[in-house]
């Protein structure tokens, strides 16, 4: 955790639905400005981890904390303040505008009727910006393609200046150039604002290439957390992933490139 | 970045992310202040403009100059005591139906909900003619018959929305069928006890089913107004927690709504809005479905803004629907639930083939 105190971390956490406990003890932790990535097979218990530490479902055993105080003991509108999440949310009910969705990220910050304000709005502009999302800032959500509108809700995550981003799939619906587009802005959010990120991820190059730590996840317990060629090792991902797997270096990047090898 | 080659919506100011100086306050893509002056203004003047429509026409001709002046003259009466109440009264009922219909629609996340679609008006009807029945047999006062109609009411809503969620969802297509269902249900009941009660004193079972202004009292007027009023601020309170709400119930919860706590005001507060305005006027169909579909296409989906103007829209549109209903055939008069279902009825079903072209789930 590169030495310094995490701010969001999960310790001991057991954690389902029903009863049905998903996620087996589980500990990990976030530092200011860090990228986590959280990997593993589907049904492996990634999005329950992302919606534990949001405070979405409480740990049937363990904690979670939030700059060292237990998440339980915040109110909504104060974890809001800190933590942004991006679920799998896809669309929405009614044609908001695309400016409307982004600025809903300041809600947190606004009494039950204010109006947001011109600092709102400036914000809202910047993170619209962010993802090259200004020319569509007066279109209705519903009518945007998948990952425009994936890319709308990232940006409703800036709006909400959180110390913390918890992004499900972040990259789902993308195309490559948008993928390093967004990798690229969260840097420069984690390097200006020291804002931590946990993302899941299916795309394994993608978190080999942009994450500082990974944590790869089995059947609800953490298999292995840490820099990214000590943790996506040949053996570990055969091991959590059951199948033939090829680890080598993307000769470009020389980031680790992780192929299936079965045949 | 630039943003030459993509279709510009905003004013070049806007797009290097500087304050536009030059822009008014209706283009933005996003509610002002400016827009909400404008738009309640507009719709006040409205209101204000068919209101008088509404007093100065009628089932019957009156002369305006001695209905003002001669306080003994049939004219005086016709205007404050038939015309004033009932136009009135529509305006009440008007805004409490459309206003609860828009809250509904965030609560489900579907703009087909309102208090007919989803049985709740009918719950509320059949809670007030029983009240009615008991009240004639026990003598019990006449607060019974609202209270009955908010029991009742938010017993429907529970029931509707609990049977309508499928493993711990809202499933919007099953959410309707179970009202759907309910007003069946509902309407059945009353009949049924209308055939082994027979309501001396009470309106016709016609009143309750197909909903009518007809003869209110300033009473009930000023008791309907309050409990409108009061659940109407209590919706405003939560107006943005429900734009939240209709991303669904876990981004509003990560965004800070305490989404329990939303959820539980709507259903109280529209419950009792609803007793109320059926406990004197029947079951009103369609206003708080037409009425929010189009403040949403004319303001946009901003609850803050939405839930006023529906609220102004909803009384412009019942008064005069009112008026409609008291002049097509006069001297004869249709109760104006006919009128609202006659508009309604096409109204769901275009709103429900656009829905399903745009897949939302309906």
């Amino acid at each position: 955790m590169s030495g310094k105190q995490p701010v969001l971390a999960a310790r001991g956490v057991v954690a389902g639905y029903h009863r049905r406990a998903v996620l087996n003890d589980v500990s990990i932790g976030v530092a200011p400005g860090e990228l986590l990535a959280v990997v593993g097979p589907n049904g492996a218990g990634k999005s329950t981890l992302l919606k534990v530490l949001g405070g979405a479902i409480n740990p049937y055993s363990g904690v979670v904390e939030l700059e060292g105080r237990r998440l339980s003991d915040f109110d909504r509108r104060t974890v809001a303040r800190r933590v942004a999440s991006l679920g799998q949310e896809s669309n929405c009910a009614f044609a908001f505008t695309v400016m409307e969705m982004v600025l809903m990220g300041r809600a947190p910050y606004l009494g039950a009727l204010r109006l947001e304000g011109e600092g709102d709005v400036k914000i809202a502009r910047e993170a619209l910006e962010h993802f090259d999302l200004l020319p569509l800032a007066a279109r209705a959500i519903n009518e945007l393609s998948g990952g425009e509108r994936r890319r709308v809700f990232l940006a409703r995550v800036l709006a909400q200046q959180p110390k913390v981003a918890l992004l499900d799939e972040p990259t789902a619906f993308l195309d490559l150039k948008h993928v390093a587009d967004i990798f690229a802005r969260l840097a420069q959010m984690r390097h200006e604002r020291e804002m931590a990120v946990i993302a899941t991820l299916h795309d394994l190059n993608a978190a080999a290439q942009y994450a500082d730590r990974i944590a790869l996840l089995k059947e609800g317990k953490v298999v292995g957390c840490g820099r990214p060629e000590e943790v996506l090792t040949r053996e570990n991902l055969r091991l959590v992933y059951e199948t033939e797997i090829y680890v080598g270096r993307n000769p470009a990047s020389g980031a680790l490139a992780i192929l299936s090898a079965a045949h | 970045m630039t943003s030459q080659s993509a279709p510009i919506r905003l004013p070049p100011p806007d797009a290097t992310g500087q304050r536009p100086a030059s822009a008014t306050p209706a283009a933005q893509p996003y509610l002002t202040r400016g827009r909400m002056i404008t738009v309640l203004g507009a719709l006040t003047a409205v209101l204000a403009a068919i209101s008088v429509l509404s007093l100065l026409f009628g089932s019957v001709k009156i002369d305006m100059l001695r209905a003002l002046t001669t306080p003994a003259s049939p004219d005086h009466a016709i205007l404050f005591v038939a015309r004033m109440p009932r136009v009135l009264m529509g305006a009440v009922v008007g805004a409490i139906l459309a206003a609860v219909g828009a809250a509904l629609q965030a609560l489900v996340r579907n703009p087909l909900a309102e208090g007919g679609t989803l049985g709740i008006s009918s719950g509320a009807a059949f809670g007030a003619v029983v009240a009615l029945v008991l009240s004639y047999r026990l003598g019990l006062g006449p607060g019974a018959v609202p209270v009955a109609g908010f029991v009742a009411a938010l017993v429907s809503t529970l029931a509707v929305y609990r049977l309508g969620q499928m493993h711990g969802r809202v499933e919007p297509f099953s959410l309707l069928l179970v009202g759907v269902i309910f007003n069946t249900l509902w309407s059945a009941l009353i009949l049924l006890i209308n055939s082994v009660a027979t309501l001396y004193q009470t309106r016709s079972i016609l009143f309750w089913l197909i909903g009518s202004l007809e003869a209110p009292t300033y009473r009930e007027v000023i008791a309907v107004g309050a409990l409108g009023l009061a659940g109407f601020t209590w919706l405003m309170w939560h107006a943005r927690d429900m734009n939240l709400l209709s991303l669904g119930d876990e981004p509003a919860h990560d965004l800070g709504v305490e989404v329990d706590a939303v959820r539980r005001a709507i259903f109280i507060a529209t419950s009792l809005m609803i007793g109320a305005a059926v406990s004197v006027s029947g079951m009103i169909g369609f206003v708080g479905l037409i009425v929010p579909h189009i403040v949403r296409l004319a303001f946009g989906a901003d609850h803050r803004l939405l839930l006023p103007a529906s609220f102004l829209g909803g009384a412009a549109f019942l008064v005069a629907a009112d008026l409609l209903a008291r002049i097509v055939i006069a001297p004869a008069e249709l109760p104006v639930g006919v009128i609202t279902a006659l508009c309604g009825g096409p109204f769901f079903i275009y709103l429900l083939r656009r829905a399903g072209h745009q897949g939302i789930a309906v």
